[in-house]
């Protein structure tokens, strides 16, 4: 037997570096074998006008396989030949052919943004589009290219852009990660009520599950709890959240977990400080937060995050006898760490620009360092680098 | 006024996270110009005081804290009874400190508030 690759998808983000496709985009990748398939079987039909039924087992014929090889993530997916035919005797291969270069020709349509109507795509292959992708975080793509003149990246994106122009008007489905607070619970028939940022309320039906990870929640807390929600959602073409569609996971946060403080900064209206404080931009959140992210042990001490008056935000720590602060400035981009010896008076000062990828790194060993010493150490704010 | 006159400080509900208040709330913002706003608690009561600053005022506080004279003297800062805009009112001046001396008084100032406990509040956060 041989194979005859059709395509192969490059995955190109962070999460593919070590070469691995997580097993949640499998889903996606699954997802090329609806497109293939029922873009395969409406170019048949059109082919053959005067048949009023497909060939028996037309499905199973474009069983499409994965295999992988090495870059960031490349997935090879092919139709597997049959050793007794003679190369390029089997006609499935130029029809699959034929289906794969229709979807790529609508990508490239939607890619190079032309104007005029999209090459039309079987109306049974939208659900597959739906999935494809779906996974993909804001910096990632899949890389898909046919000779040397076709290369598409598919991104978040493209597949809106795509999914817009399908008949209808039908809501998008997305992978989310929502943090959300609890506004309500209807056991009986398992709809969590989640109260957004902006004050909106969507819902999610979770199942048992998810509702014993959820723990008992009584009407007060409403409003309050705080709640990692992971699923698949709908949204309308504004990206505005529907409902969750899916539920995969449920997962109560204390109100002292990063993730909420980062939410509840991200929340503050300009002019929070009695009409004069600002609140923190978006880049400096999402450093902070990838930042907590990578060097803040899960069973370590929490920061608490407050606000600055200048847009900026201050992390502080109390382990054991130590008092750690470390100010993430808006106004000079600097990571301005402060360690205060309770016992000695002790002052241990450093200053990394934000802008430093490397030095931030350090100053995040520095602090795992801190952390998995519980304070304890005298010597420990003073072990990490140049201050 | 003496050494051992509480000075009340208010506290905005975003430098409050659990129970634990930020050492913020005891250095001064670019707007205080160096000069931290207390009320003289031998002259107010701390409730008066935030029923003042958040009922007549408009301004946000989730409670009040307080430190003495003497802790403010301890880390050398001058403690100046300027009555203004209120009587009771105190500006604790910070000026000629660096930012990182700043820092070190406003973690001491902060635990001792703390340690001294609340004097009104803090009311439960909203979010």
């Amino acid at each position: 037997m041989t194979k005859e690759i059709l395509l192969e998808p490059h995955f190109e983000g962070e999460r593919f570096h070590h070469h691995t496709l997580p097993l949640s985009l499998l889903r996606d990748v699954e997802a090329l074998q609806g497109i293939i398939l029922e873009i395969a079987k409406d170019n048949y039909r059109e082919a053959h006008p005067t048949l009023k039924r497909l060939p028996p087992r037309f499905s199973d014929r474009y069983e499409l396989h994965m295999s992988a090889r090495q870059g960031s993530f490349v997935a090879e997916i092919a139709l597997i030949q049959d050793h007794e035919l003679l190369p390029g005797c089997d006609p499935r291969i130029e029809q699959a052919k034929h289906a794969r270069d229709r979807f790529l020709d609508v990508l490239v349509h939607f890619q190079q943004q032309h104007q005029g109507p999209p090459p039309t795509l079987p109306e049974a292959a939208w659900s597959y589009l739906e999935k494809f992708g779906r996974g993909l975080k804001p910096e990632e793509s899949i890389r898909l290219v046919r000779g040397e003149t076709i290369e598409v990246k598919f991104t978040q994106e493209l597949r809106r852009r795509l999914l817009l122009s399908r008949p209808g008007s039908q809501p998008l489905t997305e992978e989310v990660r929502l943090l959300a607070k609890v506004g309500g619970l209807v056991l009986r028939e398992r709809i969590l009520s989640l109260e957004l940022g902006d004050g909106r309320m969507i819902t999610a039906v979770i199942n048992d599950q998810q509702i014993r990870d959820l723990g008992p929640v009584t009407v007060s807390e409403f409003g309050k709890r705080w709640v990692l929600v992971k699923g698949i959602a709908s949204l309308d073409a504004n990206q505005h959240l529907l409902r969750i569609e899916e539920a995969e996971t449920v997962e109560p946060l204390d109100a002292l977990d990063p993730l909420v403080q980062l939410e509840q900064l991200r929340q503050l209206p300009a002019g929070w400080l009695d009409g004069e404080g600002l609140p923190p931009g978006r880049e400096l959140m999402s450093l902070v937060g990838q930042w907590l992210e990578e060097h803040q042990h899960d069973d370590g001490e929490p920061p608490r995050l407050y606000p600055t008056a200048e847009g900026g935000v201050e992390a502080e720590w109390r382990i054991g006898r130590l008092d750690l602060s470390i100010e993430f400035d808006a106004s000079s981009y600097m990571a301005e760490w402060h360690a205060l010896d309770l016992d000695s008076g002790e002052v241990d000062e450093q200053q990394v620009s934000l802008r430093d990828g490397s030095g931030l790194k350090a100053l995040g060993v520095k602090l795992q360092r801190v952390l998995a010493d519980g304070g304890t150490k005298p010597s420990a704010a003073a072990e990490g680098g140049p201050a | 006024m003496n050494s051992q006159t509480p000075l009340l400080r208010q506290i905005h509900p975003s430098f409050l996270k659990g129970d634990q208040a930020s050492t913020q709330a005891f250095r001064p913002t670019p707007k205080d110009k160096d000069r931290l706003s207390f009320d003289d608690g031998d002259q107010i009561s701390a409730q008066a005081a935030w029923i003042r600053y958040t009922n007549e005022r408009g301004l946000q506080s989730v409670g009040v804290l307080a430190v003495a004279v003497q802790q403010c003297e301890g880390e050398n800062l001058e403690v100046d009874p300027d009555g203004v805009p209120d009587p009771e009112h105190v500006s604790v001046n910070f000026a000629g400190k660096t930012n990182g001396q700043r820092r070190t008084i406003s973690k001491h100032l902060r635990d001792f508030a703390m340690a001294r406990g609340w004097q009104v509040g803090p009311e439960e956060a909203t979010e």
